[in-house]
């Protein structure tokens, strides 16, 4: 069984010290490690790294996180990953990381994603240059997420994104915006891919539990919809793998 | 507005020991916010002091902008101030050696640290140091909308600062949309006591307040006159993309950069609701409103939201 705490969109200014600190102090005792789906700040300025790396120096468990489009804002992406990294926080950009958890191995794929609406209702690579070029950026992300996900070998895999993959947990954003909160291509790599949950921010009206279209689970743990610090999900194949072990064991006698 | 030499007021006297102390803590104070660059101005009575106004003050009132409210609290901590947050709509406060310290971040009649006012600033003579403090147009709108019966020493500094400094007549009618009516009643009985008021200022000022109003009124009072010439002015024209434009810079400005942000027009009140993380980001959206459509208040209905322990445990399997 593996333990997974998640939050998305902290928005860190230079006024939040604190605002995750005091949440992380025993955090090992219900999480194995904190994931942070994007928009970890608010105008992607390394002065707010900074902040928001003083608050997660102490976590007694690794700390992966994905950037979001707040976090780009400043065009000091390269100096924020920097800066968060010195804090031990790992971010992910079309890459992934294995943790190893007692004696399960944890894939985590990570990528910001982007946008492009969702399935009869999106945009194509077609026309003017801007629009193909939009498409195309989510087209190359969600081709890294399936690649990705095709080559981990571990127990658990997981995906961590800033954008949405499908439209469930968008549920209470104007549609006319969906478009710009994610996009089908991404669900669709994770299908084809394989994973066991995926971690999703960026949408703050919407809710917190989707599915992909092959099934698999997608949680959108944006601050303002989760409104806690944090919230926190068990895994547990052995469980199920246990479970199957016995009913095989059954059918032979 | 040329700075001149301020003859030394009675309580912040060098001879005194208070006068040192007050001086020391101003001074400190100033030295805090100057290090940090937070940009500054002083209202109250230094300001009314240097601008024209012999006259003694216990006050320390420094005008800041609201993104700055939380820096300025820590830059006063780390020069051996004790701080506390008065009031989070528009009042912090310093404290040293029994002096005090107000940092303003709104005054009265939603009047906040503006572009135009920062730039208008200047730093004038203090016994000896360089003080920036407002210009005498914003320190006259000022002490004009927050003079009220328990206050009646800001109408007379604003008398003092008309008699006393060179002042820019256009700028002062352009910064009198928060508070029109007290300015050209000010600027009335100031000209009543032979204080130097031109004619245009009045009848300008005069027909921006009531306009048209004021002709079909002197035909003759009803009541229903009455009630709408005590109404507040709502802009001839509404600008259809004011919201729009409003949405657009509270997404974009660097002070907020939220869209979580609710905006409604009602009459010439913009409302604004929704759940941000931060009281300080719930006064830049304020501010950021404030600067879009100066001649609209602003009701801010926005909640802030604090994160709690998490409740429960899903099991996924």
């Amino acid at each position: 069984m593996i333990r997974i705490a998640a939050v998305g969109d902290v928005h860190f200014d230079r006024n939040s010290a604190g605002r995750l600190r005091g949440y992380l102090g025993h955090l090992e005792q219900l999480a194995d490690f904190l994931l942070l789906a994007g928009d970890l700040t608010q105008i992607g300025s390394v002065e707010e790294a900074k902040v928001l790396s003083e608050d997660l120096q102490d976590c007694p468990v690794p700390v992966i996180a994905v950037l979001g489009n707040h976090d780009f804002h400043s065009d000091q992406q390269v100096q924020l990953v920097a800066t968060l990294n010195e804090a031990n926080v790992t971010v992910l950009e079309k890459n992934s990381t294995i943790l190893q958890i007692k004696n399960q191995s944890v894939g985590i794929v990570g990528l910001k994603g982007f946008g492009g609406g969702f399935m009869g209702s999106c945009g194509t690579e077609f026309g003017e240059p801007e629009m193909k070029a939009f498409i195309r950026n989510t087209k190359i992300q969600a081709e890294h997420l399936q690649s990705e996900l095709e080559h981990l070998q571990t127990d658990y895999k997981i995906v961590l994104l800033h954008y949405s993959p499908c439209p469930e947990t968008l549920l209470g954003e104007k549609k006319e915006i969906y478009p710009f909160l994610g996009s089908y291509l991404f669900a669709e790599a994770i299908d084809r891919g394989g994973a066991d949950i995926v971690f999703h921010g960026h949408a703050h009206h919407g809710v917190e539990k989707g599915l992909t279209p092959g099934g698999v689970p997608v949680r959108n743990v944006a601050r303002p919809v989760i409104r806690h610090a944090f919230h926190v999900y068990c895994l547990n194949k052995e469980g199920q793998l246990h479970h199957d072990q016995l009913s095989l064991e059954h059918a032979k006698l | 507005m040329e700075s001149r030499a301020v003859p030394p007021p009675q309580a912040s006297a060098r001879q005194t020991e208070m006068g040192e102390a007050f001086n020391r803590i101003l001074f400190a104070a100033t030295e805090a916010l100057e290090e940090q660059k937070i940009p500054y101005a002083m209202i109250g009575g230094i300001a009314a002091i240097g601008l024209g106004r012999p006259r003694s003050t216990h006050d320390i009132d420094f005008f800041i902008r609201p993104e700055d409210a939380e820096v300025t609290l820590e830059a006063l901590k780390r020069h051996g101030f004790d701080t506390e947050r008065t009031d989070d709509r528009w009042l912090y406060k310093g404290f040293k050696e029994q002096m005090m310290v107000d940092i303003i971040f709104k005054s009265s009649g939603d009047i906040y640290f503006d572009s135009e006012m920062q730039e208008r600033a200047k730093p004038v003579d203090f016994h000896g140091r360089k003080i920036k403090v407002v210009s005498p147009e914003d320190l006259i709108i000022i002490k004009c909308a927050v003079h009220s019966e328990i206050g009646p020493h800001h109408w007379h500094d604003a008398l003092a600062v008309l008699s006393h400094a060179t002042l820019d007549w256009k700028y002062l009618i352009k910064r009198s949309r928060k508070a029109p009516r007290r300015l050209l009643a000010l600027l009335v009985y100031a000209q009543s006591n032979d204080i130097l008021i031109p004619n245009t200022v009045i009848c300008e000022l005069f027909e921006s307040v009531f306009g048209d109003q004021a002709k079909t009124q002197s035909q003759g009072w009803t009541s229903e006159n009455k009630l709408t010439s005590r109404e507040p002015k709502i802009p001839q024209k509404t600008d259809l993309y004011l919201l729009s434009k409003i949405q657009r810079a509270i997404a974009t400005d660097q002070r907020t950069s939220t869209l979580d942000v609710k905006l409604n027009l009602i009459g010439h009140r913009i409302v604004a609701s929704g759940e941000l993380s931060t009281p300080e980001l719930k006064r830049n959206v304020e501010a950021v409103i404030n600067e879009c459509a100066s001649d609209y208040s602003v009701d801010n209905r926005i909640s802030v939201s604090e994160p709690t322990e998490p409740q429960t445990v899903e099991e996924l399997t």
